[in-house]
């Protein structure tokens, strides 16, 4: 090797080695060791492990009908946040990218839920669903529907759509961001060409925008697929999983097994299994998206 | 760059990573000035952190060459949990609602306490585990040697508005016969007659369900499902006790949309009138202090019963919450020693008046007892015998299936019937796994 390109292997060994040698103590280490702390039946107040093998995954996928509950609400959270927040997102970012008076506020506005705690705001809309003075039920008496109030949270039908709804409320703001930086990078030339070629606002929306923003779109569909399947502290907030797990998710049920019931093992175990459904499901989404990348 | 350099420039990462990974190394000094330090943790609840403070410093006057440090904070099982699996832990800790210290005991990480418990009381001339109230104490036997022991005893039952009642002249019932028409006039009012935790079915299933299986079926019918008893939670007396909760649910008696409401959520909408009674234990006003209207009066009862229940009328709820010596505490002696100080007769009666609740040491109510306990330790005294949801510690998977379970009968999801099908099922699968210790 000549001495000058030596030279630079070692600067880029050197200028990489502090942060790879933390990277592998705080993260490759941590999640190794679950793989291997998911081979034990472990009370997590102690050092005595007991080695279990594969046992721990057999009992969650054959013996536990609460795991494919979890599983099925995660899913149903995933759908219900992707029908509603996508199409959503990509209309008030596209609203938004237009030149409308006050663009900024209404980006201020649809972005503030997100920078509140998660926790701040489950508690806020634990208040909005409360059964005697929340406003959900107030508005409805006012409106005359009086009869459809109730315990919203407690309500085995409501519950986890009352969840969902929060989420939604919470995490729109971020997608419209995400979209509308996509959007306002697109060369305004081309909404100008295509508006030469006589195309309708609606044309110039599939034919223009959707392509070039196709990439960011894809960001976010992986990044809800990744946030609705760990939902955690807005449901832990709310519900606790209840009423009756009808909102127990695979994160919330992580935690109970782990710090309520005292199995380390079986918890950590399911954690892999989260983290394997979230890889798949995460690049099945990026292999049906992809196509073409427009270049611009 | 030289070899040297970069060989410098390595060990200059290494010596930051020992730097780093160093922080969490526990300090080897335990002593000051010559004095034994002693570490006691304690869960910061609503009965703080002074009282152990100033046992504490009354402790040091009699024991000039220890020192005790009191610390504590409201998630404290989140720090002792991890302390526990380094084997560094306090001298005497009370761990909280949050840990599971059943485990603790399970994995050997609890002193036994047998020997301490035969030492002299500190203040009365009888055996230290002889000034406990025996029920309390023998909840905290593992495998006929003792572990946990009790502090404050908490009894559960029933609250109700006694402005409200007054008003209207209505008695706190005494029967479930009385209940349901006490109920019905109640409802006239346009008032919900009860009201509950929704969001912890753990009230409903101490407030409603047990008292009804013992009074249907006597306290064996209790104990018999607590032991895993094959068919003892779908026995004739669990049976009739998830039919009385549906009877109330369908008559409407609960307050519409408890389900969806916390603890503090339900036991507010009772300060503010909107149901006339609920269940709760004896901290019910210390949790609530703030938020106590004034003038608001409330009262205990035990849950009413059948009137040709099996079980005796006068059984009462009643549990303690529990500290520990850790087992490898570096002086368990002296920490045993002050839990023995802080249990004496003279500092339990202190600890009744200034923190408003009952303690587990006999003798303990025969003091100026605030307003609200006066009847539930009367109910205690007259108590043939008492009893705890000690499964809820023993079997946290079943636990939380059976309140799955009665929380589904509340919602009307599911009947009676099923509800009992559901609460077998579950302890039938605690049975039969050997992987959980069993009492």
């Amino acid at each position: 090797m000549p001495p000058i390109k030596r030279d630079r292997v070692t600067a880029i060994v050197i200028f990489l080695a502090p942060g790879l040698v933390l990277y592998c103590i705080f993260f490759i280490l941590p999640m190794a060791q679950a793989f291997y702390v998911a081979l034990f039946r472990w009370r997590g107040v102690s050092m005595d492990k007991v080695f279990v093998g594969f046992e721990n995954f057999r009992k969650l996928f054959t013996g536990d009908p609460i795991f494919w509950q979890c599983l099925c609400h995660n899913l149903e959270f995933l759908g219900v946040s992707f029908v509603v927040v996508i199409p959503l997102a990509l209309f008030f970012a596209n609203a938004l990218s237009s030149r409308i008076r006050g663009a900024g506020i209404y980006r201020g506005i649809f972005l503030f839920p997100n920078v509140i705690s998660v926790v701040a705001v489950a508690a806020l809309w634990s208040f909005v669903y409360h059964p005697t003075f929340g406003i959900l039920n107030s508005l409805l008496k006012a409106l005359g529907l009086g009869h459809l109030a109730t315990g919203w949270l407690g309500e085995p039908r409501y519950a986890l759509l009352c969840v969902i709804a929060t989420s939604i409320w919470y995490s729109l703001g971020f997608y419209i961001v995400l979209l509308l930086a996509g959007i306002r990078s697109i060369p305004t030339s081309y909404y100008e060409a295509s508006a030469l070629d006589g195309a309708t606002p609606w044309q110039s929306f599939r034919y223009v925008t959707i392509p070039l923003v196709w990439e960011i779109l894809k960001i976010a569909v992986i990044y809800l697929i990744i946030h609705t399947l760990n939902i955690f502290g807005l449901v832990w907030v709310m519900t606790e999983g209840g009423p009756s797990y009808h909102t127990e998710t695979l994160l919330t049920y992580l935690y109970r097994q782990a710090f309520v019931q005292s199995n380390f093992g079986y918890a950590t175990a399911l954690g892999v299994v989260v983290f394997v459904i979230i890889l798949g499901v995460s690049l099945v989404a990026g292999r049906l998206m992809r196509r073409e990348v427009v270049e611009y | 760059m030289a070899i040297a350099q970069i060989r410098q420039y390595l060990l200059l990462c290494l010596v930051l990573l020992f730097a780093i990974t160093g922080c969490g190394q526990k300090k080897s000094t335990r002593t000051t000035n010559g004095k034994i330090e002693i570490e006691v943790a304690v869960f910061q609840g609503g009965y703080g952190l002074d009282f152990f403070e100033k046992a504490a410093r009354e402790y040091e006057k009699l024991h000039p060459n220890i020192r005790i440090r009191v610390w504590g904070n409201p998630r404290i099982w989140e720090q002792l949990r991890t302390r526990f699996v380094a084997g560094d832990v306090p001298d005497l800790c009370w761990p909280g609602w949050g840990m599971d210290t059943w485990a603790l005991v399970y994995d050997g990480k609890v002193m036994e306490m047998d020997k301490y418990l035969n030492q002299k009381a500190y203040d009365q001339d009888i055996k230290w585990k002889d000034t406990f109230l025996p029920d309390l104490l023998e909840k905290g036997k593992y495998k006929g040697h003792y572990y946990i022991l009790p502090f404050n005893n908490n009894v559960f039952g029933w609250w109700y508005n006694v402005g409200l009642f007054k008003k209207h002249g209505w008695k706190p019932p005494k029967t479930y016969e009385e209940l349901l028409k006490l109920c019905e006039q109640i409802k006239k009012t346009g008032i919900a007659p009860i009201t509950y935790q929704g969001k912890y079915p753990a009230y409903m299933i101490r407030g409603f369900l047990i008292p009804w299986a013992i009074s249907a079926g006597g306290l064996q019918a209790f104990e018999d499902a607590q032991k895993l008893k094959p068919g003892a939670w779908k026995s004739a007396a669990f049976l009739k006790a998830a039919r009385m909760i549906a009877e109330l649910r369908d008559k409407g008696y609960f307050q519409k949309g408890a389900m969806g409401m916390d603890h503090t959520g339900a036991q507010m909408e009772f300060l503010l009138g909107r149901a006339a009674m609920i269940p709760c234990g004896t901290w019910l006003r210390s949790e609530m202090q703030k938020q106590i209207p004034p003038g608001f009066r409330m009262a205990y009862f035990n849950p009413p019963v059948l009137a040709n229940g099996k079980g005796d009328p006068s059984i009462t709820q009643s549990s303690a919450e529990t500290w520990i010596v850790p087992k490898d505490a570096k002086h368990p002696e002296i920490g045993a020693d002050f839990f023995r100080f802080m249990t004496s007769l003279k500092m339990a009666k202190k600890f009744v008046q200034e923190k408003q609740t009952l303690m587990s040491i006999k003798g303990s109510d025969q003091t100026q007892l605030p307003p609200d306990l006066i009847l539930p330790a009367r109910y205690l005294r007259n108590a043939k015998a008492t009893w705890d949801a000690e499964f809820s510690d023993w079997y946290k998977a079943m636990n939380k299936e059976i309140e799955a379970a009665v929380a589904a009968l509340l919602s009307g999801e599911i009947s009676p019937e099923e509800c009992c099908e559901r609460m077998e099922r579950a302890a039938e699968e605690t049975r039969n796994d050997p992987s959980i210790p069993k009492h």
